[in-house]
């Protein structure tokens, strides 16, 4: 597989984890994935043999996500200013209406980073524990309590539970 | 009221990019992967592609904040930075006519300034490094948006000044308003300085501003050399070898929201990589803990801390209401190197107490 091939197949995915993680800011998201994105092509002759690739991207963003909080994060947005024509999301406009996501934005950063990988990005509690470097008895109990915030009840969806617990 | 899993997912959905951002996406990567050399100008490359080029990152309102940005020298001395600087006590300033000479003191800052007293409703956003020039976006009222390329001595082609030129005055500054040719190629109506002799910045002030001639003298006037030394809330006392700092930043430390960076990476680096060191000074106010990891008891120039480091190449130390974090890029995952930087860091017992601070010039080696 190519940089290309493998940057395609994994931007729209990873776009929408980010903004998940993020709370909802595209603009964040897009610098972070771009950011990744450069790392991923400079080194794709080792990232790209890498057996764990997926989880090692997702651990990357996770980091670039991070150290841009720690940056500038806490300062005033310059998204909100593009010079491209760009106007106001509205979606983003929308999800302040919505019960569940606005929760979703309240969670502390790892609860929301779990659910992102879990429900956006399809990922196996393993595949998580692997990109965030921690147990997956950590993950489970992540999104237990995320969900548990949320009021999202599993016991509706028997299947994908057991699905995961096969993982 | 409960929801299902199912339900999470579907709401979640929201957050999926619209086909447009995706194709941009797209884009992107098939430019990086068809042009080794963005390699080398990963924002040059992103801009490029027609994404936001600045990291959604800003500073804090005018006059109270100050941005310094050094880029490393390149080989030849006529790029260095300000001269008398070794000479002089600490608090002084070296005249903005010696930014061409070399400096003595071995200190090989290419160039520097500061965004300090914006017009009211201004803010200016840390932008783009490159090798020739610092871009730093600021924006006003009404989504007045503004561009100012500051470029390093002697780096800016007259040429791209257009005929229709009118004198101007910057401050203390000659210029010139007209049509001038931007660092992307494009011709917009703009104001071009000349901030120190042979030193020129250009200010196009575009979406949402009413007056944008006025708007790009009333900002420029904000950006200059630096009137004061800049000061940082550290002094590092080992980088890895080949390694020099080329950016620098802090906000002010009564902002809740402070932090202070310093990026090292290979001299003429363009910013954070593979091949890259960062230093942040930050207030835990808002941040998420660390992850755990490994425990390490530094030996500093304080005396002993306890540090944290976690894979791959973070080191984390806890200040009273500050968190010191040094991460490493990913081709540089040390953790030798990191504690070694860590250990000869040497930061005041009151990193808020700015008169603690040290001078950037000998601060940073």
């Amino acid at each position: 597989m190519t940089f290309e091939e493998f940057a395609v197949a994994g931007n729209r995915r990873w776009l929408a984890v980010v903004t998940a993680m993020s709370g909802g800011d595209r603009g964040l998201a897009e610098d972070v994935v771009q950011e990744v994105l450069l790392r991923i092509h400079s080194r794709w002759d080792l990232i790209g043999s890498m057996a764990h690739r997926d989880a090692y991207v997702y651990r990357m963003l996770v980091n670039e996500l991070h150290a841009s909080r720690r940056k500038w994060g806490r300062l005033i947005p310059m998204a909100a200013v593009p010079d491209d024509g760009s106007h106001a999301d509205h979606a983003a406009r929308l999800d302040l209406r919505d019960e569940l996501l606005r929760h979703l934005i309240e969670l502390p950063h790892r609860q929301r980073t779990v659910i992102a990988m879990r429900y956006l990005a399809d990922m196996s509690d393993g595949q998580i524990a692997q990109a965030l470097g921690c147990r997956e008895a950590s993950v489970r109990s992540c999104a237990s309590r995320a969900l548990a915030s949320l009021r999202v009840t599993t016991a509706l969806n028997p299947q994908a539970t057991t699905e995961r617990s096969a993982t | 009221m409960t929801h299902t899993e199912q339900e999470l997912k579907d709401r979640l959905g929201v957050f999926h990019p619209d086909p447009a951002t995706g194709e941009r996406m797209d884009a992107f990567a098939r430019n990086l992967a068809a042009s080794p050399a963005a390699r080398l100008h990963p924002s040059k490359s992103r801009r490029a592609a027609g994404m936001l080029a600045l990291p959604a990152a800003a500073l804090a309102t005018a006059g109270v904040v100050i941005a310094a940005v050094t880029i490393a020298s390149g080989s030849s001395d006529d790029q260095r930075g300000p001269g008398a600087r070794a000479s002089s006590p600490a608090g002084s300033v070296a005249p903005s006519g010696a930014l061409s000479t070399p400096d003595p003191s071995g200190v090989e800052w290419r160039w520097r300034f500061t965004v300090a007293g914006l017009p009211s409703g201004w803010t200016a956003g840390v932008a783009t490094i490159f090798a020739d020039r610092q871009e730093v976006a600021l924006s006003g009222p009404n989504s007045a948006f503004c561009r100012v390329e500051v470029y390093a001595p002697d780096a800016f082609n007259m040429s791209r000044v257009g005929a229709d030129r009118t004198d101007v005055a910057v401050g203390s500054a000659g210029g010139y308003s007209a049509t001038i040719v931007d660092a992307e190629g494009t011709a917009r109506p703009a104001v071009a300085w000349q901030y120190a002799p042979g030193s020129w910045a250009v200010n196009a002030c575009r979406k949402g501003s009413t007056d944008p001639e006025a708007d790009a003298l009333a900002t420029a006037a904000a950006i200059s050399p630096d009137p004061r030394p800049f000061a940082v809330p550290f002094s590092i006392g080992y980088l890895p070898p080949g390694m020099v700092p080329t950016f620098a930043y802090t906000s002010d430390p009564a902002d809740p929201g402070y932090s202070a960076t310093v990026l090292a990476t290979p001299p003429g680096g363009s910013g954070p990589g593979l091949d890259s060191y960062q230093i942040d000074l930050a207030s835990t106010a808002g941040v998420p803990a660390e992850r755990k990891g490994e425990s390490v008891t530094l030996s500093t120039p304080r005396g002993p801390r306890t540090a944290v480091y976690t894979d791959p190449g973070r080191l984390t130390v806890q200040y009273d209401g500050f968190q010191l974090t040094i991460g490493a890029g990913y081709g540089m995952t040390s953790r030798d190197e990191l504690i070694r930087i860590a250990e000869n860091l040497d930061i005041p017992g009151d990193p808020a107490d700015r008169s603690s601070w040290f001078d950037a010039a000998q601060a940073l080696p």
